[in-house]
């Protein structure tokens, strides 16, 4: 008896186990996987991309699946490949790291659209199914620099003796930041002209300690604007602790900061989820879905975007935004014009201001990056390139410096 | 007075006492854990039920989630397969020395040194040579590093009956600190890790088997398991460290060298993480960074000890816990809900099997006791049934 009662359960925990595997919720809608390195509720880099997911979905009607916690390894291969089985038909991943492991995935299905946000290798691989992405978010630097330009210059007129020095908080030395740290120091510099810009390294894109430690030592040596490129709300508390202006990024910081945010730029992911999604809907398959291997979205695409203005900004400021900012949409103003800064007491050429040749991208020979007077940032890969150090800014080194 | 002395004395005494049992029947033990995965599944389904907002159907295709994330295809299912494989191979590693109540709990230091060895092979080397050479080297590498790793701590407990725990714990952030070294001195400039090695040659990759490319890692190890089980059940050093198991001076006694017994039994776990290390480097990871071993190191020692350092029922461990970490997180991102609550799931379960451990290993005896109505000089009368836990 007991025998049979056994054979019973063992019977209807198969038949159960096949019905679950046979439900099917399909809802008729196209699915699309996005791979994130952090659950978005504790990482607001992850969720910039899941939140920004989630509106394109809601918008173009699309079913979105989204793997939260996968690392920077094998995993994310299984994750791609298990996502591509069930019937994703395009497949974000959101970190540098993710990179080569969702491209063996996209070796095995060739007829699933892989895009890769912040990547390199794209163009050398040459595939039909394997795409980077960015913003030029260094335009949303530079028109964030100008705001705290003319919160500097504010503070000059009222205040004959006040530096002109500003501080950047920065997570690590790679183009990505440099970067953005010189279109800011840029920005600030088109209203006043001598201002000079002390940068420290967290060594971390998440270090609530070392960025407010950061801070705080900017602060000690003389700068009197700060902004930022890391995660945490270390410097702008630290800031508003001291009284200190500041610049943030990924989003608003006015809950931490009331009295001295100023503004915060940020990379805006739904255009670019948007465009790949119509693209892989209008074509014949997926795969012949016609995707650039780069991909870099600005403010005309709606992918760079800035935050509100905090409530102590220098007068005028919303009316010069506008004005710049247009220049930046028409062309007429190119953050990196070889013409407003000197690399080395020298002025910009291609000899002096040839980027390291990171990562795996190798550019095609004879590649010009000083060109039409200006450095060609993110136009040859979509992610940044620019790592010179131009004049007027000071690497202070590590805030941690056995790390 | 009569009064006050019925004030104190409480109408209802409630009792409870729990003892150490060890006759419980194989069948029994069986069904309570049974019950217990039962009832976490059932438990993972209601909270993804909850969680799954704005869907009705959050505890019934919470299953079917967990299924299509694991057991979808073969693809899907050998990957469920390999993840529960390496982290069989781990917990099967380090129970030869917690059977010998030497508590090493550094397998993931000694894993992640294995991964160094491999990867300075894949590397430096192995571009330059055929790959079945690279294959060997690496292998060589890795179980040369792991000795090295797990055979430290095994001298100094040997010869200055240092703390293992504290000794083996500390070696795993040593290990990291060297990785870490490593990654930043032969990293790409500006790029973040060491990055995939050998990504177009794939020289020093475990070549693929039927278009997987787990297979021959899985084979690797479910050979490995075997091998370890009759080591450790049939052999003479399996005798000894049981001996070393129930007594130091009996093993004296008996004329067993404890000195030796404990470093050769270091050296062969070393050996075993080694293994695991190269499979891990060559046939998944390609590089090696600090969290290429994943914590799996420390989850073995979970492993193990659910297992009752039985290689055979670790398999069963280990295979649920790859089911339910990868399938609570499919159906997380398939129903909408944060991928920390398929962590909580994850845990959760874990931590509902551990519970079921306690019923089978201790008896529980409730009491509830009444004081008497009618004449409350009288001893209380106890109460019917009387319930006992785990039976």
């Amino acid at each position: 008896m007991k025998k049979v009662r056994l054979v019973s359960l063992l019977a209807l925990a198969t038949a159960s186990v096949a019905v679950l595997a046979g439900c099917n919720n399909d809802s008729g809608k196209m699915k699309v996987g996005l791979i994130c390195l952090h659950p978005a509720a504790s990482s607001t880099y992850d969720k910039n991309f899941v939140d920004a997911f989630k509106a394109s979905a809601k918008k173009m009607g699309f079913e979105p699946v989204i793997r939260e916690n996968v690392p920077e390894g094998p995993e994310c291969t299984d994750v791609a490949e298990n996502l591509a089985e069930t019937g994703c038909k395009v497949i974000f991943a959101d970190s540098f790291g993710h990179e080569g492991y969702l491209l063996e995935a996209a070796k095995k299905y060739p007829k699933v659209q892989f895009c890769h946000a912040t990547g390199t290798q794209a163009a050398a691989e040459n595939r039909a199914n394997f795409h980077n992405a960015f913003a030029s978010i260094y335009e949303g630097r530079y028109l964030a620099g100008v705001v705290a330009g003319l919160k500097l210059q504010a503070m000059i007129d009222a205040k004959a003796d006040t530096a002109h020095k500003v501080g950047y908080v920065a997570a690590h030395p790679y183009a990505e930041v440099m970067s953005g740290y010189t279109a800011w120091y840029l920005g600030v510099k088109s209203i006043v002209n001598d201002v000079t810009m002390d940068v420290k390294y967290t060594d971390s894109w998440y270090d609530e300690t070392a960025e407010k430690t950061a801070a705080k030592a900017l602060i000690a040596g003389g700068a009197v604007l700060l902004s930022q490129h890391a995660d945490s709300y270390g410097a702008p508390s630290a800031c508003e602790e001291a009284g200190v202006p500041n610049v943030s990024y990924n989003g608003s910081t006015a809950a931490v900061a009331p009295e001295t945010f100023l503004v915060s730029s940020r990379i805006n992911w739904s255009p670019f989820y948007e465009f790949v999604v119509d693209a892989v809907q209008k074509a014949e398959s997926p795969e012949k879905a016609n995707i650039p291997a780069n991909w870099c979205g600005g403010f005309k695409e709606g992918s760079v975007e800035l935050s509100e203005l905090g409530k102590n900004v220098a007068a005028g400021t919303a009316e010069k935004i506008a004005e710049v900012k247009a220049k930046l949409e028409n062309g007429t103003l190119k953050v990196f014009d070889t013409s407003k800064f000197t690399v080395g007491g020298a002025a910009p050429s291609e000899e002096n201001m040839a980027p390291s040749k990171q990562w795996t991208f190798d550019y095609p020979d004879g590649t010009q990056f000083v060109k039409d007077g200006y450095y060609h940032e993110s136009e040859y890969r979509s992610a940044p390139s620019f790592d010179i150090l131009i004049d007027g800014i000071n690497d202070l080194g590590s805030v941690n410096p056995q790390a | 007075m009569r009064n006050q002395e019925k004030a104190k004395t409480p109408f209802l005494r409630f009792s409870l006492h729990v003892s150490r049992r060890n006759d419980v029947p194989w069948w029994i033990a069986l069904v309570v854990k049974a019950s217990f995965i039962v009832g976490a599944l059932l438990l993972c389904g209601i909270i993804s039920g909850i969680f799954a907002e704005g869907r009705s159907d959050g505890f019934i295709m919470f299953y079917k989630y967990l299924i299509e994330g694991t057991f979808y295809s073969p693809n899907t299912a050998i990957a469920t397969i390999w993840n529960a494989s390496i982290l069989l191979i781990i917990a099967v590693a380090i129970t030869p020395a917690f059977k010998m109540k030497f508590w090493n709990i550094g397998a993931e230091g000694q894993v992640l040194m294995g991964c160094l060895g491999a990867a300075i092979i894949m590397k430096f080397v192995a571009p330059n040579v055929p790959n079945i050479i690279a294959l060997f080297l690496m292998l060589f590498m890795a179980l040369l590093f792991s000795i090295i790793w797990a055979a430290i701590p095994a001298l100094f407990k040997a010869y200055f009956n240092t703390n293992e725990t504290l000794f083996t714990l500390m070696m795993n952030y040593i290990a990291i600190g060297i990785v870490a070294a490593f990654s930043l001195k032969y990293k790409a400039t500006g790029d973040t890790a060491l990055g995939i090695l050998n990504a177009q040659t794939h020289a020093g990759w475990m070549p693929e088997l039927f278009g997987y490319k787990y297979l021959i890692g899985i084979f690797v190890i479910i050979n490995l398991v075997v091998a370890l089980w009759f080591y450790l059940k049939y052999s003479k050093h399996g005798y000894e460290i049981a001996v070393l198991n129930g007594s130091v001076r009996t093993a004296e006694y008996v004329g067993i060298n404890v000195k030796l017994v404990t470093i050769r039994t270091m050296i062969l776990c070393g050996a075993a993480c080694g293994a695991a290390a190269f499979l891990l480097t060559s046939g998944a990871s390609h590089t090696v960074s600090e969290t290429v071993v994943g914590g799996r190191g420390f989850t073995a020692v979970m492993i193990s000890w659910l297992g009752h350092f039985n290689p055979l029922q670790m398999v069963l461990y280990s295979l649920l816990n790859a089911i339910i970490t990868t399938g609570s997180s499919n159906a997380a991102a398939n129903l909408g809900y944060s991928g920390e609550v398929a962590s909580v799931l994850s845990g959760l379960f874990f931590l509902l099997i551990l519970v079921s451990e306690f019923f089978i290993d201790f008896k529980i005896k409730f009491k509830l006791k009444f004081r008497h109505k009618e004449d409350n000089n009288q001893p209380p009368a106890e109460a019917k049934p009387e319930l006992e836990g785990g039976k």
